[in-house]
């Protein structure tokens, strides 16, 4: 390919490619690290709400080493759903719907794992499987009558060697290290597998929907569709999609077939050269079969929910109907809107809807008024006034505020009692508390402080101490930064 | 009004004619087994349950209630019967598998409604259009389930006034296809399951009359509301749960 054409084919995947869209996404380490935990079992499902919830615990975790918006679970996996990478579907026991991961974001996860744990692929158990691989399909295809013969007779004649060498008690077994590399190979395709079973599903779902469609707009009927679902041809299982799975299914569920691997399933679980594999690549193996078939059956049982739907649906003639129906809906949709323009939308139309309850009520279904529900306790009595004097509500005052006014009074007695050469040198808190002890304790430390602070001077590089009287009569000291006013107050 | 052995139920056991535990009542007990002392009832246990889901409404849904739909199967002409003395018909859907009562339909005589209607402003019956789209082309899901903001977009074309007041008539609508139509059931925020009832509902019949009334407003200016003032009383935007 020339490097232009590939380059324009990248940059079309760029923009299309569901895959290469979620590695480029700002969300991908939220993406990779939520959705590998919670859907990448095979055939996982997850209820929306619950999918919800952990995302938005994992949120919360990440969000104080990511940098996060302030985005909801919701949000992000709405906007999952619409790059292609969620599935959302009617959860078939319950009422609500279900999430699973569409066959691109199963792919995208794959490479994701591929690039945290490389595999080694240029093994020796790789190279024996090619060549074993290759030299059977050689056979296989072989049309010469006579060399096909020629090179079973080598493998037998390969075989009888290698029974004779372990009849002579040569060991042959396969040491420990090369044998891992080979069920690291096998589990390597296996984890291949459910990504397969979703697209293979998927694909059908998509030819059960486009075979929908065609037969309700009948815009496009290629090559009658119709006719053909009349004579039983079962279009979704005659696809190619279809009948490569179908000869995958029945490989798996052919008994035989499925006794012998799971007796050699246990065999090599039994092996002591299994027993160093970490626990997950163990319950991989244990489950291999039971992915399969149950992945199978999850695409079979859907395969045949769709044809026996589709022969259904055609046959009962349905579609007819529901062709007829179309187009009067979108001429009733169409005819809405000249309409609109005379009509308010809240405005009765003089059409009514017929219901398909009764409203039901009955005398039991009544509750009693009980005047003691609603009893709130004795009737609070006002208190009795009492006359203060304003001497009592100041001091109420003087305990929850500072009093700036004493303090603002305070300072300019003392600065206006000096001379104005003396009053450009600044009056220190410490000199007003001389002359004006602190009547609120510590408050009015604090006031004449913040006083000075706004309308006199700071020297950050003195400190003068002072003292007061607290509530309990008793003397205290402190050094404080040297706070000063230099002129009077208001 | 109620004779005193009516209101004492007496144990079940003493007249059951072997049949057993009432609650796994099947549909085969036979008709005229009374369930307590005085009772003139036909129906077996589970077919009087599926009876009565009917006319609570808004539909028995087979799978979801598998016993009673068992029920209702065996006994559909005693049911049917039962309904027909209220005026009413019922409508089975056998593939789907849900069942739901209406008003009989006969020229010959003028019935009583033991249903209620509703009155639907111009934008419900968009809505409603657009939700049997929805419906139709979805065909062969087991169920459908609408996003708000799907159907929204889709009214945007009779989209009037400004965009505040034509969100709020959307939602108030939203809410009447919940709350008073029936027609959908939440899933989660923005997210409803259309209800199958909806398929028969809205038929080829009904797509047609719609048809007709908005030709008939889009030639005649004048606007045919039998209440002129735009229910002002009772602005539609405020939800009408539980209000019957």
């Amino acid at each position: 390919m020339p490097s232009l054409v590939r380059a324009l084919t990248v940059q079309r995947l760029l923009r299309e490619d569901t895959t290469l869209r979620m590695l480029r996404m700002d969300s991908l380490p939220l993406l990779a690290g939520v959705l590998a935990e919670y859907l990448a079992a095979p055939n996982a499902k997850v209820p929306t709400q619950d999918l919800h919830e952990a995302v938005d615990a994992e949120l919360d975790t990440l969000r104080t080493h990511l940098d996060l918006g302030e985005r909801t679970a919701k949000a992000y996996c709405d906007d999952w759903r619409q790059a292609g990478l969620l599935l959302r579907r009617p959860a078939s026991d319950a009422r609500g719907e279900t999430y699973e991961l569409t066959p691109q974001a199963r792919h995208g996860l794959r490479i994701i794992e591929e690039l945290i744990s490389p595999r080694a692929t240029a093994t020796e158990s790789r190279l024996v499987s090619l060549t074993g691989a290759l030299r059977q399909l050689t056979i296989a295809t072989d049309p010469d009558i006579g060399s096909r013969l020629a090179a079973l007779q080598a493998e037998r004649e390969e075989l009888d060697d290698r029974i004779r060498r372990v009849q002579s008690g040569e060991a042959d077994v396969l040491d420990s290290r090369r044998a891992l590399e080979r069920v690291e190979d096998i589990l390597t395709q296996a984890e291949d597998l459910p990504t397969d079973f979703a697209r293979v599903r998927s694909r059908f779902e998509q030819l059960n929907h486009e075979l929908r469609v065609n037969i309700l707009t009948g815009d496009d009927l290629p090559g009658g569709v119709l006719d053909e679902v009349f004579r039983g041809v079962d279009l979704i299982e005659s696809s190619d999609e279809g009948q490569t799975f179908a000869a995958f299914s029945r490989l798996v569920r052919d008994p035989e077939v499925s006794a012998s691997f799971e007796a050699d399933l246990r065999a090599i679980l039994d092996r002591d050269f299994t027993r160093s594999l970490p626990t997950a690549s163990r319950s991989t193996l244990r489950g291999l079969l039971r992915t399969l078939k149950d992945g199978s059956r999850t695409v079979q049982d859907s395969l045949a929910e769709f044809a026996r739907g589709l022969r259904r649906y055609v046959l009962s003639l349905e579609y007819q109907r529901d062709r007829q129906l179309r187009l009067a809906l979108q001429e009733a949709l169409a005819a809405a809107v000249p309409a609109a323009d005379s009509i308010q939308p809240y405005q009765r139309t003089g059409m009514d809807l017929q219901m398909t309850g009764m409203q039901w009520s009955s005398v039991g279904e009544i509750g009693l008024y009980d005047p003691s529900d609603y009893d709130a306790g004795p009737v609070l009595d006002d208190a009795p006034l009492a006359l203060v004097d304003v001497e009592t509500l100041r001091e109420l005052a003087r305990q929850t505020e500072i009093d700036f006014v004493e303090l603002e009074d305070n300072v300019n007695t003392v600065l206006g009692g000096m001379p104005q050469s003396e009053r450009s040198a600044g009056v220190s808190v410490a000199t007003v508390l001389e002359r004006f002890p602190a009547t609120q304790g510590a408050a009015s430390v604090v006031g004449l402080m913040s006083l000075a602070a706004r309308h006199g001077t700071v020297d950050e590089d003195r400190t003068e101490p002072i003292q007061w009287d607290g509530d309990d009569g008793r003397t205290r000291r402190a050094r404080v930064q040297h706070h000063a006013f230099t002129g009077r107050i208001r | 009004m109620y004779s005193d052995h009516e209101l004492t139920s007496g144990p079940a056991a003493e007249r059951g004619t072997g049949s057993g535990d009432p609650d796994t009542a099947s549909p085969e007990q036979a008709a005229g087994d009374s369930l307590w002392s005085g009772d003139t009832g036909t129906l077996g246990e589970a077919s009087r349950r599926a009876l009565l889901d009917l006319l609570k409404g808004p539909y028995l849904s087979g799978r979801r209630r598998p016993q009673l739909w068992q029920a209702l199967v065996a006994d559909e002409g005693p049911i049917r019967s039962r309904l027909h003395d209220l005026f009413l018909e019922l409508v089975i859907d056998h593939t789907e598998e849900f069942a739901f009562t209406r008003k009989v339909s006969t020229g010959e005589l003028q019935v009583p409604a033991a249903l209620r209607t509703e009155a639907l402003t111009f934008l419900d019956t968009a809505m409603l259009l657009v939700l049997r789209q929805q419906l139709l082309m979805a065909a062969g899901e087991q169920r459908v389930i609408a996003g708000q903001t799907d159907v929204f977009g889709q009214l945007s074309v009779y989209s009037q006034g400004d965009e505040s007041t034509w969100a709020k008539r959307l939602n108030s609508s939203w809410t009447k296809m919940h709350n008073k139509f029936n027609v959908l059931h939440k899933v989660e925020e923005g997210r409803a399951e259309i209800s199958p009832v909806l398929k028969i509902m809205v038929d080829h019949e009904q797509a047609r009359s719609f048809t007709e009334l908005y030709r008939g407003l889009a030639d005649s200016d004048a606007r045919p509301d039998p209440e002129p003032e735009p229910e002002s009383g009772h602005p539609d935007d405020t939800t009408t749960e539980g209000t019957p």
